[in-house]
Parts: C-alpha cells; structure tokens; sequence
C-alpha cells in the first residue's frame, strides 16, 4: 500500500490516498510512520515528497467509519490509537519533527488525515482545484497549534468553524499551501521544490530541522499531541451527535 | 529504524536487558551487565524501549519496576562504543550521525527517555549504587517513583571528564530538584546521596540496602492493586502536566555537540586513554593528571 522510490537525495512515499489514516487504521498508520522515519534515517536523502496515486490525495471517511474509529479511539482501544498517532514516536511528531525536508503533493480533495499531513509538512504543492477540508471535525489527533503557527490563528478559527472546504486560491492565501499549479505538474513541481531544498547540505539540513524543532515546541505543537486524549471522549460525543442529526434530518 | 549497534552488543541485549512479567501486574526490567555496572548500550536502550512499548500494550501490566543487577543500578550509557557510525576514512562524527545518537537513540522523540517519561504505565525505580550520566537524567529523572538506599550515589558525574552537558538544562531536573540544586549537582559532577535524592525531592523513599526490594514491591503491588482505567487517568493527568512544564523540549544539545565539535584539552585528553586503556584506565588517567596539576599549583 505504501511504496518509496528514491532519486539521488530524494525520497518519495507514495500512497493510494490518506483514508486509511482519517479512519484511524492502526497498522496502515505504522506503514506509514516506518517509512517516514526510515527515510529521515538515511545518510543519503535530504528530502522527502508525500503523494498519492489515486485522483484524491484524501478524500473524507464514511460517517459509519468515522463513529466506528470514535468508538476505538474513546475505549479500550485509546492506548494504540494514541500511540499510532500522538505520541513522540507516532506518526504525527514522526512528520512534523522530521528530520529531512518534508513535502507534500495534493491532488483533488484533502481531508481529514490529508490535512494532517499537510500541516505537518515544510512544503506543499497542490493542484489549482484542490479543496481543503478542516481536519479537527473528525480526528481529535489533529493539532489546532500547528494549524495556527502556519495560517495564523484567526484563519485556524475560520478553517475551523466555517462551513466550506478552502479552495486551493484560499489555501495558497492562508499560507496553508505553498504552491497551487495544474494538476499536470503537481508532481514535477513537488520534485523541483525537493530537489532545490536537497542542494543544501546534509548537515545543514540536520541543524536547521534541530532548530525548527525547537522552535515547533516552544510554540506548544508537542504539547497539542500530548493532550490530544483529552479531546477524543468529546469528539466521539460530537460524532454521535452528528449522526443523530444527520438521521433526524433524512427521517 | 535500522537496528543500530555492533554484532557483539546486539547479540548481547536480550540478556543484559531481562524482563519478567508477574501475575499481579507487575512488570520487571531488570540490567544486567554488571562487570560495566550496567552501562547501557545502544542496543540495550533500543531493547528498553521495546519492552516499555510492549508493556504499555500489555493490560495485564500495571506497573513497571526497573532495577539493576550487581553493585550499582547503572553507570550511564556505554561511552566507549562501536554503534555503527564509524566511516572508515572519516575522522569525526557529523552532525547528522551526532543528531542520530543524541535524538533518535537517546534523548529525542525516537528515544528511550521519551518512552520512559510519556510511558501509560506507572514506573518506579529501584536505585542501589551508582545512577550516573545518562542513567539519571534519562531513567532517574523520568520515572514516576524512585526508590533509594543511603549508599545511593546519583548525578551527572561524568561532567568531570564530559561536561555537564544535559544536567543543568535538562527541563526535568530542573523541575524537580529547583534551579540551584540543578546546577549545583550539574556543574561540580558532585554525587547526590540517598538521602540528598530524598530531601531534594528527586525521591520518593530512601530505605536500607537489604530493604529495597521489599520497599519497591509494597508500593509496586499497591499500585498494582489500583483498577487500571484510575491508572490510566492518573498517567494522563502526569502526561498534561509534563507537557505543559514542556519536559517534551530537546534539552541535550550539549552533548549532541560535544559529538560534532573538536574537544578542548581536558576532553581530548580523557578520550585518548579512552582509546588506550578503555573508560577505567581513563578515569584513573584523569586523576592522576588532576593531582598532578593540583600539585603543580599548591607547589607555585
């Protein structure tokens, strides 16, 4: 399900798409953090490019999964989920902590866990009809801090609580998205931009993530994954919620 | 991650690591490489970390008791040691390989003391002996509840010959002995005694050589007696409060750099007898060239 290729200093971790991970797949969420971390081990690569090989870097879960994964994440199943996903060692820290340059390329819609990743992300590069969707509605990992330090805290709130995904114009305009170009050259300018970071020097590239590191957890992004079990039992709350709304409208 | 360390110390961690799991939820790790005082290799830390995850999985374990087998609890990390980062050719570490054995195998996200400090489990530790180094600021200063002797002897004491490094930054050393205690134990590489580590705060009980173990066990099977999801609440309520005081801030970049820079006289010195005459033959070597120079003052 997860493949990496690598040219010269650049690695590049394909995916079907990010659904797996909104839908809290334990295993498939480990897949990923591996590949990630043994990447960012190597002595050769500098960057790393995440994309998907499906029309859809991450297209939204199913209600019935989303209260299924709440269940897992609000029960006996808290432990894994919280370990797959928040901990120093989960995904999440594994990508936003990063230790080589990190990319992602977005095709059509980013939901949920696509987000995620994108906000963890140094740059992005989408296609010009992308659509961004809030990750916070669904996933009680998703980090609000980390989503404030990239677009600014208001626009946060405003991605947060609005009603509508961000096109790819107010994602570029937010700070969210780097690049936004035709779905044609997503690939080709994720790898441009990769191949740029990879002239700097290996040891460069170690002291400037060391420091960026530093700088990610004086602002609080650590603190936000650690107190993520915290927000799942109203997370489920708000999904069930949801669902009761959902049926009371179509009845 | 790729398995770091040498054949030798990787064929050797299962057994300098034990563990042993009891039927009333208590889980052991006990290091056993006496004839080093249990200094810990990199293998050894990885095999730490693997069975604090696997105990953390385990609902059967409830509380984990660490401990250390011969005359000290442990010495620190094994400093003189082949871990797989000799380049042949290349004369220093580079800061990338430096990065990867002060994060990713030590103090970082990947490494065991994040494993430890952010464990779901209740830990206690039992300390006889030297807690040196690494082992009291990566074990000491993380686990929930430690347990002393009088005879403990506990700090950075390898500032001597190493800088202190991590012990006078370190966020959870200064959480819990204060700032001046931290620097003061920090800078001098003095021991903390038992009952130092106890009117410091850094322990929970200080009780006689022959009543450790039994001590440790009374409040291991106590905890172990409290329903696991008041447990659970009580590792989370720890956790916020660790990472509001932001104990998830890198705090050993000092000895991350004392990898990559050139050593200064004093360190390049004990490094080479290192060479020659491996850490004991060093640490004799340092005295004696203390002494010498102490004389040569006194004499002046």
């Amino acid at each position: 399900m997860i493949h990496v290729t690598e040219t010269g200093a650049v690695a590049t971790i394909t995916l079907r798409d990010c659904e797996p991970l909104s839908r809290h797949d334990i295993d498939f969420a480990m897949q990923l953090r591996d590949a990630v971390r043994d990447t960012a081990d190597s002595n050769t690569i500098k960057a790393i490019v995440i994309c998907a090989s499906g029309p859809d870097f991450s297209p939204p879960s199913s209600p019935t999964d989303l209260l299924k994964a709440a269940e897992m994440f609000s029960g006996a199943m808290r432990h894994k989920w919280h370990a797959a996903y928040c901990a120093p060692s989960g995904l999440y820290q594994n990508l936003a902590y990063c230790k080589k340059v990190l990319l992602t390329a977005v095709q059509g819609r980013c939901a949920g866990a696509g987000s995620m990743l994108v906000l963890c992300s140094d740059f992005t590069v989408c296609a010009s009809r992308s659509s961004f969707e809030s990750p916070f509605a669904t996933l009680p990992e998703s980090s609000l801090v980390l989503a404030a330090l990239t677009m600014r805290l208001n626009r946060a709130k405003s991605w947060m609580l609005g009603p509508q995904a961000w096109n790819s114009e107010q994602a570029v305009q937010a700070g969210l998205v780097n690049r936004a170009v035709d779905a044609a050259l997503v690939s080709s300018q994720a790898q441009t931009m990769a191949q740029l970071a990879a002239r700097m020097p290996l040891d460069g590239i170690a002291m400037t993530k060391l420091l960026a590191e530093a700088f990610l957890d004086t602002q609080g992004v650590g603190q936000d994954f650690d107190m993520a079990g915290f927000y799942c039992d109203s997370m489920a709350a708000a999904l069930h919620a949801r669902r009761s709304q959902q049926r009371g409208a179509s009845a | 991650m790729k398995a770091y360390g040498n054949p030798d110390s990787l064929r050797s961690a299962p057994g300098q690591v034990l563990f042993e799991k009891s039927a009333n939820g208590i889980a052991r790790i006990t290091l056993n490489r006496p004839e080093k005082h249990n200094a810990m290799t990199v293998p050894m830390r990885a095999r730490l970390m693997t069975l604090i995850h696997q105990c953390e999985e385990d609902d059967d374990v409830r509380v984990i008791v660490l401990s250390g087998n011969g005359k000290s609890f442990c010495s620190g990390n094994e400093i003189n040691e082949d871990w797989g980062q000799r380049v042949p050719g290349q004369k220093r570490m580079t800061l990338t390989m430096a990065n990867r054995y002060a994060s990713d195998l030590n103090y970082g996200r990947q490494g065991f003391s994040q494993a430890l400090t952010r464990c779901s489990k209740i830990t206690v530790l039992q300390l006889h002996g030297y807690c040196a180094a690494a082992a009291y600021f990566m074990i000491a200063t993380r686990s929930d509840l430690v347990v002393v002797t009088p005879n403990s002897k506990i700090g950075a004491l390898e500032a001597r010959f190493l800088g202190p490094a991590g012990a006078v930054s370190a966020v959870h050393i200064n959480r819990i002995l204060g700032t001046k205690a931290a620097r003061r134990y920090g800078y001098t590489g003095a021991a903390m005694s038992g009952d130092d580590a106890l009117r410091l705060g850094l322990a929970h009980s200080c009780v006689s050589d022959e009543a450790l173990h039994s001590e440790v066990n009374t409040i291991a099977m106590h905890i172990a007696s409290q329903p696991l999801p008041l447990l659970a609440y009580y590792k989370a309520r720890i956790r916020a409060a660790e990472s509001l005081f932001q104990t998830n801030v890198r705090e050993i970049s000092g000895l991350l750099f004392s990898h990559f820079l050139q050593a200064d006289q004093d360190e390049a010195h004990f490094w080479t007898k290192v060479k020659e005459s491996g850490v004991g033959g060093a640490l004799i070597a340092d005295k004696a060239r203390l002494a010498a120079a102490t004389k040569k003052v006194e004499a002046a």
